[in-house]
């Protein structure tokens, strides 16, 4: 296998970008694109896109190092739980309010990290919730409801 | 209205107590962000923009600059102490001060440390109290066609300069213009790359894009490196035999005065920052020592230039953005961020019709510098402790404090979606070695760019050339094109 095949970070990344531009370009063909001297809508992101997408093919078509970089394995666990936690918090604090979104979000993400038990799991989501009502509804007063409406 | 004037109304502004207030909590906040190592500057500020909206400008403003400086300042206590750079310009530091460090001189090269940034930064600031003037008249002749070819310059020196290789720091450059143009045209009232979302018609918060590209992303990635940041042991730390010995101090002086002069040049320019200032300066000191076989073994000089070019670099860089309106670098953007927020331009105007903000900034700049000798030298242990929290603490509250932040701009659950999707394309833009900086500055800049070329060629009603007959332009382009060829030359010979 020569050594231009191998599919490193930096390839991945390259190609991801001149998707990225093209797409844009593409995207921005939809507005006007008016002259040089009465420019339109769609003139700089077209120009943007383009621009874009040669560089991210210099990147993908860069000779690969010597000792390439190697896709280190995805944290799935955290990924997921940090995912998770913040669509709770999303999903909860404009109805539920910022105790039950701030608890739920803290205990579930807490579980990224595999030294987490559901005794500290607790622990800490209780303190956050609680810290975060103190700090942020009645020092700070910012307009978000403690609990349910 | 002559010099000495402006100084004392800007210590009149800096030393009203709510000001002096906002910037003690500002540095002392700062230092501690500074050294817990996943929320550097751009995090602490973006985190704490949203409480600055009550305040007024001034001190909203002065507060968030202490976190940026004070920042530093922690980042060089943690870089010390630990090997651990807070901050990415104190991985300069670390190269001198943590040998320093493990052979028991730590006080010394912490006071040292204060005292060196003390110094840089008051040098920087006199540099800033004089030339800001003459320059903000050069700017006021500035045209769109002039502020054009300015931020390409200014792009294309941070794309370039600041990453490892200049095409991925192009590429983020480019990434970030186009991530500014999310929202609706200002000239015509079109819904750019919005996709249906009315949320993003005002396109995306800048503290949106900040909090998901260094914050959430930063956290990703510790799991991923499988360290999950190691607990710290403070024990073993002491802070004896503080004072530096004679020797060290003949050393040290010189090595500051270059430090920040280099600083001051450095942090002017757009597109550098005082990361590159300190390791320039480190690459200094080594090659003009007539010793060199002690740098990286505790060399003090090589400790006090860097501290000093950094902190120097790190105020400089608030001239262009002040007086201009072009950060100079991601913490810049930030900081031009806050202050449109607050309802404020930053550009040439900025002098004449804010001088309480723009001068009462400058001088709080010397106060807090002044507030990070005397408040933090005492709580060096502290800060020490602040690194014995541990990760799996840690993180959750950092990921609350992202979510909170974001969802009190605009009470939008949307932005806290957004800021996890930017969560993980920040984290890949890490596996592939791409630069987050660079592309927040083209963010920032994304929208104004457009305008003064849209502008420019509106009143010349369609003739390129206006940027290379104008001489200022050209001259703003020509160092661009100087810029790019370099840094791909320095590569291509690095490689």
């Amino acid at each position: 296998m020569s050594s231009r095949s191998k599919l490193t970070p930096d390839r991945l990344g390259g190609v991801a970008l001149t998707f990225t531009g093209l797409a844009a370009a593409a995207l921005a063909t939809e507005y006007r694109i008016g002259t040089l001297g009465q420019m339109g809508p769609g003139f700089f992101p077209i120009l943007l896109g383009l621009l874009l997408a040669a560089l991210g093919l210099k990147i993908s078509l860069a000779p690969t190092p010597t000792e390439p970089r190697l896709l280190p394995r995805p944290p799935w666990r955290a990924m997921v739980l940090i995912a998770l936690g913040i669509g709770l918090f999303a999903a909860t604090i404009d109805r539920l309010g910022l105790i039950i979104a701030t608890a739920s979000m803290v205990y579930v993400v807490s579980y990224a990290d595999l030294r987490t038990t559901w005794r500290s799991a607790i622990m800490l989501s209780v303190t956050v919730s609680t810290a975060a009502v103190f700090i942020f509804i009645w020092l700070l007063d910012l307009p978000i409801h403690a609990v349910w409406r | 209205m002559s010099f000495l004037d402006n100084l004392i109304m800007g210590f009149g502004v800096a030393l009203t107590p709510e000001t002096l207030l906002a910037c003690a909590i500002g540095v002392t906040l700062g230092t501690a962000i500074g050294v817990l190592p996943g929320i550097g500057p751009i995090v602490g500020i973006s985190l704490l923009l949203p409480l600055t909206f009550d305040l007024s400008p001034t001190n909203a403003l002065v507060m968030l600059a202490g976190i940026y400086y004070g920042g530093l300042y922690g980042g060089s206590t943690a870089a010390i102490l630990l090997n651990l750079p807070g901050t990415p310009s104190a991985a300069a530091t670390c190269l001198e001060g943590y040998p320093m460090a493990k052979s028991g001189r730590a006080g010394v090269a912490l006071l040292l440390t204060t005292l060196a940034s003390f110094v840089g930064g008051t040098f920087s600031i006199i540099v800033m109290m004089a030339f800001s003037v003459p320059l903000t008249s050069l700017a006021l002749a500035f045209g769109s066609a002039e502020y054009f070819s300015m931020m390409v310059l200014g792009l294309i020196a941070a794309g370039a300069i600041s990453a490892g290789s200049p095409t991925k720091g192009m590429a983020m450059v480019l990434l970030g213009l186009l991530l500014g143009i999310v929202g609706t045209d200002v000239e015509t009232g079109q819904f750019r790359y919005t996709f249906g979302f009315m949320q993003l018609a005002d396109g995306i918060s800048l503290v949106v894009l900040a909090m998901g590209l260094f914050g959430v992303s930063e956290i990703m990635f510790n799991f991923a490196s499988g360290t999950a940041k190691p607990t710290m042991k403070a024990s073993d730390i002491t802070v004896r035999s503080l004072l530096p010995s004679r020797d060290e101090m003949r050393r040290s002086w010189p090595a500051m005065g270059r430090g920040s002069v280099l600083g001051a040049a450095i942090g002017f320019l757009p597109g550098a920052g005082a990361t590159i200032a300190a390791f320039i300066a480190y690459a200094v000191e080594r090659k003009i020592s007539t010793e060199p076989h002690r740098f990286g073994k505790g060399a003090v000089e090589g400790l006090t230039s860097v501290e000093a070019a950094n902190n120097s670099a790190a105020q400089a860089a608030f001239i262009p953005t002040m007086t201009l309106g072009i950060p100079g670098n991601a913490v810049m953007a930030l900081m031009m961020g806050a202050l449109m927020i607050h309802g404020i331009t930053p550009g040439p105007l900025i002098v004449s019709e804010q001088p309480q903000l723009f001068w009462g900034l400058i001088a709080s700049f010397w106060l807090g510098n002044l507030f990070l000798v005397v408040l933090n030298a005492p709580l060096v242990v502290v800060w020490v402790r602040l690194l014995t929290v541990p990760y799996n603490v840690l993180f959750p509250i950092i990921l609350f404090l992202i979510c909170i932040g974001v969802y009190s701009i605009n009470n939008a659950p949307f932005d806290i979606v957004l800021v996890l999707i930017l969560g993980f394309v920040g984290y890949l833009m890490r596996l592939a070695d791409l630069p987050p900086a660079s592309l927040m500055l083209g963010f920032v800049l994304g929208p104004l760019l457009e305008q003064h070329l849209r502008r420019a060629l509106l009143l010349s009603r369609g003739d390129g050339s206006v940027f290379i007959t104008h001489p200022i332009s050209a001259g703003f382009l020509l160092m661009a094109v100087a810029v790019l060829i370099w840094s791909f030359r320095t590569r291509k010979r690095l490689a």
